[in-house]
Parts: C-alpha cells; sequence; structure tokens
C-alpha cells in the first residue's frame, strides 16, 4: 500500500541531514537542553528517519554564548500560530489560511454566484476566479464576470474577439459554417453531374479532400484498407472496410486489435470496455483481468489505484494513513501533526507543546553553556 | 455450470536472464539470525556486506541482510512487474507468478521466465496472475486472469504445455489455488459484478466441475485459502471499504464429521463454519499445521487459533513488531512461522513471539511490499513481492 503521502517521500532525502545537524547540536549542549531535547523527533519503532527540525526567531538567541544550538520549543515560528479553527499547534499560517488570513478567525469571505471566491494571498484575502473565468474589466463587485471559453468578445484572453460566422468554444475561435471546405463559410456546391457516380456498395462519394471540394472520398467510418479506390475505374471494391467494428482495421487502415479484443466504435477494447492488452495494468475498474475494481474510500485524501495490475491505494500529498485502517482512508496530515511529524509515528515530544510546522518538529536557538 | 477446457501449447522464449550471481560477501563464519532482544525493533544493519553470509552452491543471490535475506538478481525480476505468490514442490522445483502475465520457474540453479505470448487470449495477456500452488511437479495450478492455468510441469521454457480453465470475463476472477493431493480449493472474489461461487474445490485437474460452496459475501472479497490437511481448508474473506462494513469473515472447510472421506472418498462431504477473526480489517494471510491456524493482514494484525482451542471458533489476538500490513504467512511447525508484508517487511515467529528481521531493503528510501512467502524446508524460504524476490538459506531464525 502506498502508505506515505507524496510529500514524504520527497522529504526522504533530505530530512536525515538537517535531523543529524540538530542532534549533533543537542549533544554538545546537554545543560542547556535538558534530557527531554534529546527525543526530538523520536520515532515508534516502525517510523522513518526522525524529522529535521525548524527553527523560530533566531533573534531571541543569546550570542554571548557560544556555539549555539537548537533546542525544541512550543514556540511557533514566524507567521505561524494556533487557532481555533485547527487542532494542532502553530499549524496555521496567517499569509495563506483562507480560515486565519492575516489573524486568527478572519476567515476570506465566500462570493456567491460571481464565478469567484476568495483566498488568502500575503496575509491578504485576494479575488480567486473559477475554471475559465476572469476579471477583466477589474471590478471586485462584480466578480470573475467573463467567461474565457465561450464569450465571443473575450475568446481565450480578455479583448480577443472571434471573427464573423466564429464562436468561442474551449477558448478557441472555431467556424460555424459545419461544411466549410477551405475557408469558413465556403460551402461546397454539388458535384458536378457529369463526375461519376459510385456504387452503393463501395461506401463513397464526392466531398471536402485537403480543402478542395467535390473529391472522391469514403463515407464515415468506411476506408479503403486495400487501395483499390479509383473513381474514375470499375473494378475495385472502393471504400469496403467498415473501420468502426473491424478488429483488422479499427479505427483506421491497419490498426489491428490483440488478440481478444473487439473493435467497437473505432476502439480495441475487451468486452470488459478496457484495452485487454493495453490499459489492464493501470486501469482501477479492469485491473489485472476484467471487472476487478480497486476499491477505497473516496473523499479520504487517498484514492484506489491499479498499479502495474495489482490494487493499491495512494495517499494524496502530506496525507498519511498512519492508522493502517482504508476505512478512513488517509487521515494523518504529516506536515502539522505533533504525533506524525513528517512520517507516520514519528513524535514532536522533545517538550510539551512542540509544534510540527512544515513536517518538521519546531526548535529554537538556544545557548551551550 | 459451464467452462471451456483447453489445452494448447506455447512457444515461451528463454527472457530471464541467468547471468553470473552477485555473490554476497560473507564471512561465512556465523548462522545466526542478529539478536532482537526487542521483539519490536528491527535490526538496522541491513546490507552490510561483511555479515552476510555465502550464498550455498546452486544459488544466485545478491546483496543480503544479517538475517540471510538475500535479492535473488538471477530472477531477473522486472521493477514493474509485481509478483504475487510463490509456491513450490521441492527446493529444486520453485514457481512464482505476477502481473503482466509472469510466470518464473526454478529448477534448483536457475531462475526462468515464461513468455506466455500466443495467438489465443487464453495463451497469454496482461492479465494479473494472482496466485500459484503445486504439490507435485507434475501438477500445476495457476490463478490466471478470469481462468486456472494448469500445467503437468515445466519442461524447459520452450517446450511448457499448458491447458485452461476459462472462466467469463464478465464473472470474478480467482484469486487464490490450494491443495492438498487430489484436493484442490479455488477462491474467487475481486469482481464488481456477479460471482456465481466463491469457493470451489476440484477433485484434480482432469475432473468435472467444482463442488461449490453457497457464497458467503460480496463478489468483490479477496479471498485467501489455506489447507492444513487433506480434511480441511480455510478461507480468509476480505473487503474493502467503501463496498462492505465487515471487512474480513473466515471459514473453516471440512470433512463432515463422521465422513471422513472413508465412505466416499472421491467425493465426501464437506461442511462448512465460520470462525470467529476477532477484526474487521483484511487478512489477506493465512496458514495452518496440525498445532494452529494463523491469520495476518492489515495493520499487522495478527490471529491464531491453536488445535487445542478449535472448539471455541474464536481466533487469539498475537501481538506483532509491525504496524505495516502483512500480505502472506508460511510456516514448517509451532517454532517457525514467517510472515511478510507492506514496505519490506519480515517478521518471524519461534513460538513465542514475532521478530522483525533484517531485509536489504532496510536502507532504502522505497522499500517494495513483499507479498508471498514460501518454503521447500525451514533452510530454504523464498519470499516474492513487488519486482523483487528474497532467497533465505540458513538455519530457521
Amino acid at each position: 500500500m502506498s502508505r506515505p503521502g507524496g510529500l514524504s517521500r520527497s522529504l526522504a532525502g533530505w530530512i536525515p541531514a538537517v535531523g543529524a545537524l540538530a542532534l549533533i547540536a543537542l549533544a554538545v549542549a546537554p545543560s542547556a537542553c535538558s534530557t527531554s531535547t534529546l527525543s526530538i523527533g523520536e520515532e515508534s519503532a516502525d517510523a522513518g528517519a526522525p524529522p529535521p527540525l525548524v527553527h523560530v526567531d533566531a533573534s531571541q538567541a543569546d550570542v554571548r554564548d557560544a556555539p549555539i544550538g537548537a533546542c525544541p520549543t512550543s514556540e511557533c515560528p514566524a507567521g505561524r500560530a494556533t487557532c481555533a479553527s485547527n487542532p494542532f499547534p502553530c499549524a496555521v499560517d496567517f499569509l495563506s489560511d483562507d480560515d486565519n488570513c492575516g489573524g486568527c478567525g478572519n476567515a476570506c469571505p465566500v462570493l456567491g454566484g460571481r464565478h469567484a471566491s476568495t483566498t488568502c494571498v500575503n496575509g491578504t484575502c485576494s479575488l480567486k476566479c473559477d475554471a475559465t473565468y476572469f476579471d477583466c474589466n477589474g471590478r471586485m463587485e462584480d466578480g470573475c464576470e467573463v467567461d474565457l471559453a465561450f464569450d465571443n468578445e473575450n475568446c481565450g484572453d480578455c479583448g480577443v474577439v472571434c471573427p464573423d460566422l466564429h464562436r468561442c468554444t474551449n477558448r478557441q475561435c472555431v467556424c460555424e459554417v459545419w461544411d466549410s471546405c477551405g475557408a469558413c463559410g465556403n460551402v461546397c456546391p454539388p458535384p458536378d453531374p457529369s463526375l461519376p457516380t459510385f456504387p452503393p456498395e463501395w461506401n463513397a462519394d464526392y466531398g471536402c479532400v485537403n480543402d478542395l471540394c467535390n473529391q472522391p472520398t469514403c463515407h464515415a467510418g468506411y476506408g479503403d484498407c486495400n487501395n483499390d479506390f479509383a473513381p474514375s475505374g470499375t473494378s475495385g471494391d472502393g471504400c469496403e472496410t467498415f473501420t468502426r467494428e473491424d478488429p483488422q482495421h479499427c479505427g483506421e487502415c491497419g490498426n489491428a486489435c490483440a488478440p481478444g479484443e473487439d473493435c467497437w466504435d473505432g476502439q480495441c477494447i475487451c468486452r470488459c470496455g478496457s484495452s485487454c492488452f493495453k490499459k489492464l495494468d493501470y486501469d482501477i475498474r479492469n485491473c489485472g483481468a476484467c471487472g476487478v475494481a480497486c476499491l477505497g474510500v473516496a473523499g479520504g485524501n487517498g484514492e484506489p489505484v491499479c498499479d502495474h495490475g495489482v490494487c493499491d491505494y495512494r495517499c494524496f500529498g502530506s496525507h498519511a494513513d498512519c492508522d493502517h485502517d482504508l476505512a478512513n482512508g488517509c487521515e494523518t496530515n504529516i506536515l502539522d501533526d505533533p504525533l506524525n511529524c513528517g512520517g507516520c509515528g514519528i513524535r514532536c515530544d522533545g517538550v510539551e507543546g512542540q509544534a510540527c510546522v512544515e513536517g518538521r518538529c519546531t526548535v529554537e536557538e538556544c545557548t551551550v553553556r | 455450470m459451464m467452462f471451456h477446457r483447453k489445452l494448447f501449447f506455447i512457444d515461451v522464449v528463454i527472457l530471464a536472464s541467468v547471468g553470473l550471481p552477485i555473490a554476497c560477501a560473507s564471512d561465512g563464519t556465523s548462522d545466526e539470525i542478529e539478536p532482537a532482544p526487542d521483539a519490536s525493533v528491527a535490526a538496522p544493519d541491513a546490507m552490510a556486506p561483511d555479515a552476510a553470509p555465502d550464498a550455498e552452491a546452486g544459488t544466485e543471490t545478491g546483496p543480503c541482510s544479517p538475517s540471510k535475506l538475500c535479492t535473488v538478481p538471477s530472477a531477473a525480476v522486472e521493477k514493474d512487474v509485481k509478483l504475487t505468490s510463490v509456491w513450490g514442490s521441492s527446493k529444486s522445483d520453485v514457481w512464482a507468478v505476477g502481473s503482466a502475465g509472469t510466470v518464473l520457474h526454478y529448477d534448483g540453479a536457475k531462475w526462468e521466465k515464461a513468455d506466455l505470448a500466443g495467438p489465443t487470449p487464453e495463451a497469454g495477456s496482461s492479465y494479473t496472475l494472482r496466485s500459484v500452488w503445486l504439490e507435485r511437479p507434475d501438477d500445476v495450478w495457476i490463478a490466471d486472469g478470469h481462468g486456472i492455468r494448469h500445467t503437468t510441469g515445466w519442461k524447459g521454457p520452450s517446450a511448457t504445455e499448458w491447458s485452461f480453465l476459462s472462466f467469463p470475463t464478465d464473472q470474478c476472477t480467482p484469486t487464490s489455488v490450494r491443495g492438498i493431493g487430489g484436493t484442490v480449493w479455488v477462491g474467487r472474489g475481486l469482481y464488481r459484478g456477479w460471482c456465481p461461487w466463491q469457493l470451489g474445490r476440484f477433485e484434480g485437474w482432469s475432473a468435472a466441475d467444482p463442488h461449490t460452496v453457497p457464497a458467503i459475501g460480496a463478489a468483490n472479497a479477496s479471498i485467501a485459502i489455506a489447507m492444513p490437511r487433506s480434511d480441511e481448508a480455510w478461507a480468509s474473506f476480505s473487503w474493502r471499504p467503501p463496498m462492505s462494513e465487515v471487512g474480513h469473515r473466515v471459514l473453516r472447510l471440512s470433512v463432515a464429521s463422521g465422513d471422513g472421506g472413508a465412505s466416499d472418498a472421491a467425493t465426501p462431504a464437506w461442511q462448512t463454519e465460520e470462525y470467529d477473526s476477532r477484526t474487521q480489517r483484511a487478512m489477506p494471510a493465512v496458514w495452518g499445521d496440525e498445532h494452529a491456524v494463523w491469520l495476518a493482514g492489515d495493520g499487522g494484525t495478527l490471529r491464531r487459533l491453536a488445535r487445542a482451542d478449535m472448539q471455541t471458533k474464536r481466533f487469539e489476538i498475537v501481538p506483532g513488531p509491525v504496524s505495516a500490513d502483512l500480505k502472506d504467512l508460511f510456516g514448517f511447525g509451532a517454532n517457525d512461522i514467517w510472515a511478510v508484508g507492506d514496505e519490506g517487511t519480515v517478521i518471524h515467529w519461534d513460538g513465542t513471539r514475532w521478530t522483525k528481521l533484517s531485509t536489504p531493503f532496510d536502507d532504502a528510501d522505497d522499500k517494495p511490499n513483499l507479498v508471498a512467502v514460501w518454503g521447500s524446508s525451514p533452510e530454504d524460504v523464498w519470499i516474492v513481492g513487488d519486482g523483487t524476490m528474497l532467497h533465505f538459506q540458513g538455519n530457521a531464525p
């Protein structure tokens, strides 16, 4: 099971080095830091390396007494605070916490019906637009008033106007005349009656090919896979292959499905709905075999995954399944939990109230006597 | 019950590397495992070159831990392959299977990999093979994707003959195969839809359709089976949330009292009894012998039911030294049992307590999950997992 979150893994490389430095400092400062200080980053039997240490404001140190060591502290580092909205000490960052922006209890307001919300940036609540919306007029009172994905006057960016016969679709100005050929609005005239007609079984007609009108072409879904389509000739079978269902020419001529796969709507698939031979390693609904569904709680800061044909559960970001019980998903945020700081089982208990900040136990500089 | 059984022949390409071994540097002086005064603490000094034992003749090993668990680079397990099961009939007939249609065989000297690619879906695919069992070299059963793959023995990579029992692809898949003698139990689950039966008993490969046990829960169970005796099997059913609040159930399947198989040896009457595992956690590991039956699973959970306490139908809680999820159990008696699990976990029972063993992965940032263990003897134990294989050769830890 992929227990630790991504952060936990990324920390692995540098935790030991920083932690070692701190512990060395503690080792040479026995009197300044009581015996309890040696338990900084104490880990349970199954835990990984001890976490590195976060320093609080260095200005508090008495520089007359050298060398300077690091001692555990219950003081929060600069910019950090303990607020009621979070159960852990020093877990609130006033610069970025939407519930405590600039101070405890200063929640950024919720904007209704304006395609926007507010978020805490550098300690101030700022406008944050939904998905494709944007604040083109710069007026906060009407929120993010423009949908850049579908606004003909602001298509993809503020002020970008779509030309005539075009409509803004997914941030792009797209020609509205679906049967244009070569240029938007250039609709092909009916084929010249003098052109030869094709037998119905050829599945062919005249159409737009390479921006040119009234060229011989196959009907949609058909292909000339034996390359004998000669519009002026009388032999051959035209566009003989129905590429939406032919397992030897699935989707296009020459695209053969693997043994056991069917061609359905131009896609090679197993009957279970997945590509038998290409995707069973990663399909969480068909993991290792058709219908084998990878399960796990939704909304538990993690998700079930199919990892090379075997189901697993992967935690998101800094979350981890420290209690090894998937019934509650990845319940632990190892960034601010003093009992699981930087990794499951790594405890911040150097002093009472020692906090975990950004996955590290808090310390302050102290002098060695 | 409709099944489709085919016999076909497959050209097998030798993919496995049989290159020179990376010998363990060793002083070769000690067969003792590192002392573990605290059962809850692993020995941290894995990968110590001078602490590793010499590889025995015929076995190619890589770096070893002080507990004599050595990687097996000669098996050429691809990093992306998740080995799921290992079993054998002797020291020189060991099989391992895994994802992406992987089948490996060890003949006592070298590992080889069968390339099951072939002209039919049954011949090979990217299906995950989830279990292998054999008691004799000529009767090998493998849970393969949607069916059971069988061979009468490894005859070399290019000459191995396979037959196949297909289940429909819109039904549950085999997850475990275990047997004794001519009786083989198959567990089926994992499927999100319909499962016609979850436990089936085959009286030999050539026999007709299996005798089945009525399903006891949702189709998506993961089912592990152990067969300690010819008249007894255990099935451990585990479910994952959110499909079921019930996480685990365990069944004992046994020849009905008074029948004993004597009255009609071909089709003895089997009965099913539910036992209390005293946990709701997933327990994918089950193993037993004449002394006790063990379960192991999520969070390092361990349970034991001694034969003497069988009438209680209630497993005993046994403390363990790890919190990692355990995936498999295998043993050689009351005092020599192994369990393996996630994050490179290997623990051993000496009759009194479980002890965590060092492995060659102890210093690795990303320890592979270990999912199966089997041994031909206390001195020859194989462990497989995610892209890796370990071999223990020595005295019991």
